[in-house]
């Protein structure tokens, strides 16, 4: 599932990493949303922790067109605040409006039954057109 | 009163004293004694940004951020991870 995503340049691009992340996550988003349209235009690519834009449509300045992640995975250290490189792992999220969230969940509860917790059991009715 | 071939009188045998002209010339070994300068464990390369060569990885999910809220409201999308290899030239 996710292949073609290793072997990533470091200094990837905020762009390239908006569009890698949206296009992995495309598919599973319209299967969960029933089928619910959301251009990468309306996305705005997060970390999880610091919340600042990496890319997309709230990024109040032009996108850094290399190393839009390195600096989460370098950390000062020592007494002299040496910058090192210290590999891990962060979270991202591709975040859309409040107003795509409701309508992704109307669009949702009309295609499949759900439990109470908004778990879907199963399809009402095939409406899912996933491109292709 | 004697020890060791010192007495008070001369406690530096041979002759050797603060006072010796030798004293402080790093080549008569006088300086034998201090304590060796510490010794650090060789520290990280500084990132130049070309120098990193090793893996990160990533996770990403869907997410909403709701009026007056002030954390990423996770999608029922599963997240997953996604190992990125990072690669690149030392300098």
């Amino acid at each position: 599932m996710v292949d073609g995503l290793d072997k990533l340049d470091a200094h990837i691009g905020a762009t390239a990493l908006h569009l890698r992340c949206y296009n992995l996550l495309h598919r599973r988003w319209l299967e969960w949303s029933g089928g619910y349209q959301v251009a990468i235009e309306d996305t705005t690519l997060r970390g999880t922790k610091i919340h600042a834009a990496i890319a997309g449509k709230d990024l109040s300045e032009p996108p850094k067109e290399q190393d839009a992640i390195l600096h989460f995975f370098l950390k000062p250290r020592g007494k002299a605040n040496e910058v090192v490189f210290k590999p891990g792992q962060i979270e991202l999220a591709l975040v859309i409006g409040e107003m795509d969230y409701k309508l992704a969940l109307e669009k949702r509860e009309e295609a499949y039954e759900q439990t109470e917790d908004g778990v879907a059991l199963h399809s009402k009715v095939c409406k899912l057109n996933l491109g292709p | 009163m004697q020890a060791g071939g010192r007495t008070y009188d001369n406690p530096f045998p041979g002759g050797y004293t603060p006072e010796h002209q030798a004293f402080g010339l790093e080549s008569n070994k006088w300086y034998g004694k201090t304590v060796p300068p510490r010794r650090f464990p060789p520290r990280n390369l500084p990132v130049k940004g070309t120098n990193i060569l090793s893996e990160i990885a990533i996770r990403v999910s869907m997410g909403t951020i709701l009026p007056g809220g002030r954390n990423i409201k996770t999608i029922g999308v599963s997240s997953f991870a996604v190992n990125i290899e990072v690669l690149c030239a030392d300098t």
